[in-house]
């Protein structure tokens, strides 16, 4: 009888073990924005980069702040997070804690660094330039107006060590504000183009730099300059980032929500499509600043991952670090 | 029970044997996992449906054997749905959910206990194993900004499936007679989820059936 009573309740116990329900079968970032609470602080916490490895679901963000001075001049930290996605609850999460740099230490200085980018070049880069594994770019005001600069560095078990000291793009720099730059690949006979703001026109406009033909930006000394016209307006353009062919930026011109706003435009392989503004669900009457704009296809999110800085009420004081869920536009 | 079963066993039984045939309708009622309305990977999002039962039974004084063929049908509780993606989404864009039903076909078979006969009504307990059949509705979400965001094609899982219930028979006649029966079922299928990570999920299915409807003697002498 109980020999009997066992054959039948283990074909019961046997149907129980197994796999899980999911609600969602893609990842999604969460389309209204989100305090980054576990980067931000009562300081300003302001424009960032960020790479991630979807591989391992890490990333390491770099952004500027005054917490370090209380208050005073920006400089650059980096916190080191992983990305999670529930398919079960819908629940995306990003965690994050402070990570030492020693390339940042070598680029912080007692004036405002602003405008990370680092790139992670490809190991055939080293056909067009010397130096590390990427060069971090950003912008400094320590010679008086904005300036931008470029730091070679190796990583190496997921840390950053300067290879070689910061040096300014002179071929970009004027007397006026430069900064915020951004690399893209745009044709076949330079291996990449940069795009950066700078006031030497009056108001912040965004610039297109195309260097040598062959050479890298960093690399080159003669450097071609031309204003994006598609994207110029009277009004204050700053901060462009691209992504694939899309490049964000913020704006205070007209059409907006308020304040500075986070716009978006279209490379069509020739051009910049007109600007159109990210929306509601993105802007408000207050100001946001810097957007960063990483695809999140590879990990097979339905929309990709942007992080911005902006002074709405809610979050913990000053400007705050959100992230988004944005369409993936092609 | 066991007690109970062996000293009904132990009793002599009248040698007068029925042989009933019974069939009803009724409601099939989602409960524990199968009826939660919230994002659980084991969450059924079920609702009541219509329940139907055909059966047979063999017993005497006290105890007996029985079969049953049920079949349940849950609907898919959309409303519930939608709103668990308008929380988890902030409200983003306009989710729809479009689903059929589930379905379960059980083939039982058991013992039965039986308390003694009173004024022609019948009290009869069942326990049952089997086999399940259960069918996941066709079902997907789409998000008007994102597009279609969970898919699953309809597909049907099999496994053992355990049953227990309560009968009560009101006898008319010799013949024909009334029945209300409540019973519990669980069973847990897996399904197939392709655009899932894991391609497969089991989906515990936890039901009541509340039933009326008729019972024959066949063993009666007019047949």
């Amino acid at each position: 009888m109980k020999r009997t009573a066992y054959l039948l309740i283990i074909p019961l116990f046997l149907a129980s073990c197994s796999g899980k329900r999911v609600n969602y079968d893609r990842g999604i970032i969460p389309p209204v924005p989100v305090n980054f609470s576990a980067v931000n602080s009562i300081y300003d916490d302001y424009n960032s980069d960020l790479r991630i490895t979807w591989a391992e679901k890490w990333f390491t963000l770099i952004f500027s702040t005054n917490r370090q001075s209380s208050g005073n001049d920006f400089d650059f930290i980096t916190y080191l997070g992983s990305i999670h996605f529930d398919l079960i609850d819908g629940i995306f999460t990003m965690d994050a804690g402070p990570r030492d740099n020693a390339l940042l230490e070598a680029v912080n200085s007692n004036s405002n660094e602003f405008g990370p980018f680092f790139t992670l070049d490809l190991p055939y880069y080293h056909h067009w330039k010397s130096g590390g594994d990427g060069r971090f770019f950003y912008s400094s005001d320590i010679n008086g107006s904005l300036d931008i600069f470029c730091c070679d560095y190796d990583f190496g078990e997921a840390i950053f060590q300067p290879a070689g000291d910061p040096f300014p793009i002179d071929a970009l720099n004027t007397g006026f504000d430069e900064g915020y730059l951004t690399i893209y690949s745009a044709g076949q006979t330079n291996p990449e183009t940069a795009l950066f703001m700078s006031d030497r026109d009056g108001s912040y406009d965004i610039y297109r730099a195309i260097g040598e033909e062959g050479m890298m930006i960093s690399e080159s000394s003669v450097v071609t300059v031309s204003k994006v016209t598609s994207l110029s307006c009277s009004a204050d353009d700053k901060c462009p980032y691209i992504s694939g062919n899309m490049m964000v930026f913020t704006s205070d011109r007209e059409g907006g929500f308020g304040g500075f706003d986070l716009w978006y435009s279209l490379y069509d392989g020739q051009e910049w499509s007109a600007p159109v503004n990210l929306g509601s669900d993105i802007n408000t009457e207050y100001d946001e600043y810097r957007p960063v704009v990483v695809s999140a296809e590879e990990e097979g999110f339905l929309n990709d991952l942007m992080v911005f800085s902006s002074n709405r009420p809610g979050g913990k004081g000053g400007f705050d670090l959100y992230y988004a869920g944005i369409p993936r536009r092609k | 029970m066991v007690l109970f079963m062996a000293a009904a066993t132990a009793l002599p039984q009248k040698r007068v044997w029925k042989s009933v045939f019974g069939a009803s309708a009724g409601v099939s009622i989602p409960y524990k996992e199968f009826a939660y309305n919230t994002f659980r990977y084991d969450a059924g999002f079920a609702c009541p449906g219509p329940n139907l039962e055909a059966e047979y039974l063999f017993y005497g004084k006290f105890f007996g054997l029985s079969a049953t063929i049920g079949y349940s049908s849950f609907f898919f509780n959309e409303k519930a749905y939608r709103n668990e993606y308008d929380r988890t989404l902030g409200g983003y864009g306009i989710n729809e959910v479009s689903a059929g039903n589930y379905q379960l076909l059980r083939f039982l078979a058991g013992f039965t206990l039986k308390l003694p006969e009173i004024k022609h009504t019948e009290v009869m307990f069942l326990f049952h194993l089997g086999f399940a059949r259960s069918v996941h509705p066709d079902l997907q979400v789409t998000n008007s900004e994102l597009g279609v965001i969970n898919s699953i094609e309809k597909n049907n899982g099999g496994g053992p499936v355990a049953n227990a219930g309560i009968k009560i028979n009101y006898w008319l006649n010799e013949r024909y007679g009334i029945s209300l029966n409540g019973s519990l079922s669980t069973t847990t299928p897996s399904f197939t989820d392709n655009t899932a990570p894991d391609s497969y999920f089991d989906l515990p299915v936890y039901c009541a059936g509340i039933n009326v409807g008729f019972v024959m003697n066949l063993r009666t002498p007019s047949l």
